[in-house]
């Protein structure tokens, strides 16, 4: 992609020496067509990226790495979004119910070890640590309740 | 709920191959350029590109060559490619904020974006020149300068590109 627009330069200026001048602006039209063209690829990868869009076989991959880590029950959500060109993933797994807190560190700090190694692109990961058979969102849904006064409410 | 997760901030990649996550046009893979070694490539395929398009400007205004000015404006984008990137680095290196508490990372996105609109803007102007003189042809002067330029051109933007996927990824590998 990058050496050919010069030698098209070139076959250009011999093409006008040779007595066809209108071999430089066609040239010139082709190489512009080949700027256009990378513009778009670049600006829609800037744009895919700005907007957190990322392929399913990077959420396989974290979901695959972070379910192979010792005492991880399950993996029950994967979220991933951009800085600049560095991945940062949200992941949530359960643990045996009876683990203690420190133990469940533990698991979370050998997750978060796993996917670095198998993620180039990761800057940051943040390991969500739920026991087993409580994982998921509706798990950590605060149902209608009252409290301190407040009228029923509840925080979906 | 218990919430984990420090950030130290680790070096991790490059020993791995590359996953495709879009392809770059750029000088060098982002991962790369966050080694030292990276960055040096990027500076001087950087410096490279901007004195062969430089050289190119020249021979543009004398000729009258539209092709050339098309390529010229492609070597200017080539090397602004690497503006971004020089530009995460240096953020990344400051790190966090009280006020920017996940960095300032996007910061790359933006500046990508506005080098693109530059280039967009340049490529119509050299499509639009390039019709006009379809319609309305005008000689081409010196000739062999334009020649000399477009070696230039190619030979200004094949070295730094092999050197960058080339040492730049073993001293990566070696991390």
């Amino acid at each position: 992609m990058d050496g050919w627009t010069s030698l098209a330069v070139f076959v250009g200026a011999v093409g006008v020496w040779a007595g066809y001048p209108l071999a430089d602006p066609i040239v010139g039209l082709v190489i512009s067509a080949a700027i256009l063209v990378i513009v778009w690829q670049s600006a829609r990868s800037i744009l895919l990226r700005m907007l957190d869009g990322v392929e399913s076989e990077t959420l396989d991959e974290i979901a695959h790495a972070a379910g192979h880590v010792a005492r991880v029950e399950e993996v029950t959500e994967v979220q991933v979004r951009w800085i600049g060109h560095r991945l940062r993933a949200d992941v949530s797994v359960t643990v045996p119910a009876g683990l203690s807190v420190a133990e469940g560190h533990d698991i979370a700090r050998d997750v978060r070890h796993q996917l670095l190694h198998h993620l180039p692109h990761l800057g940051g990961v943040m390991v969500h640590v739920d026991p087993y058979g409580q994982g998921g969102a509706h798990h950590h849904r605060v149902g209608p309740h009252s409290h301190d006064d407040l009228p029923l409410h509840s925080h979906e | 709920m218990k919430q984990h997760g420090h950030h130290h901030d680790a070096e991790h990649h490059g020993e791995h191959a590359h996953h495709g996550h879009g392809h770059t046009h750029g000088v060098v893979d982002p991962s790369i350029a966050a080694t030292d070694r990276g960055l040096w490539v990027l500076r001087w395929s950087f410096v490279g590109l901007m004195v062969t398009a430089a050289v190119q400007v020249i021979v543009v205004v004398l000729s009258g060559s539209v092709g050339l000015l098309a390529d010229t404006i492609h070597n200017f984008a080539d090397a602004a490619t690497a503006i971004p990137l020089g530009i995460a680095f240096w953020l990344a290196r400051r790190g966090r904020s009280r006020r920017f508490t996940y960095g300032l990372g996007r910061v790359e996105d933006f500046s990508g974006i506005l080098i693109i609109l530059t280039i967009l803007a340049s490529a119509l102007v050299a499509a639009y020149e390039s019709i006009t003189r379809l319609i309305h042809p005008q000689p081409v002067g010196l000739l062999w300068a334009v020649m000399v330029a477009s070696l230039v051109g190619f030979g200004g933007t094949r070295p730094s590109r092999s050197s960058a996927s080339g040492p730049a990824n073993r001293s990566a590998a070696r991390r």
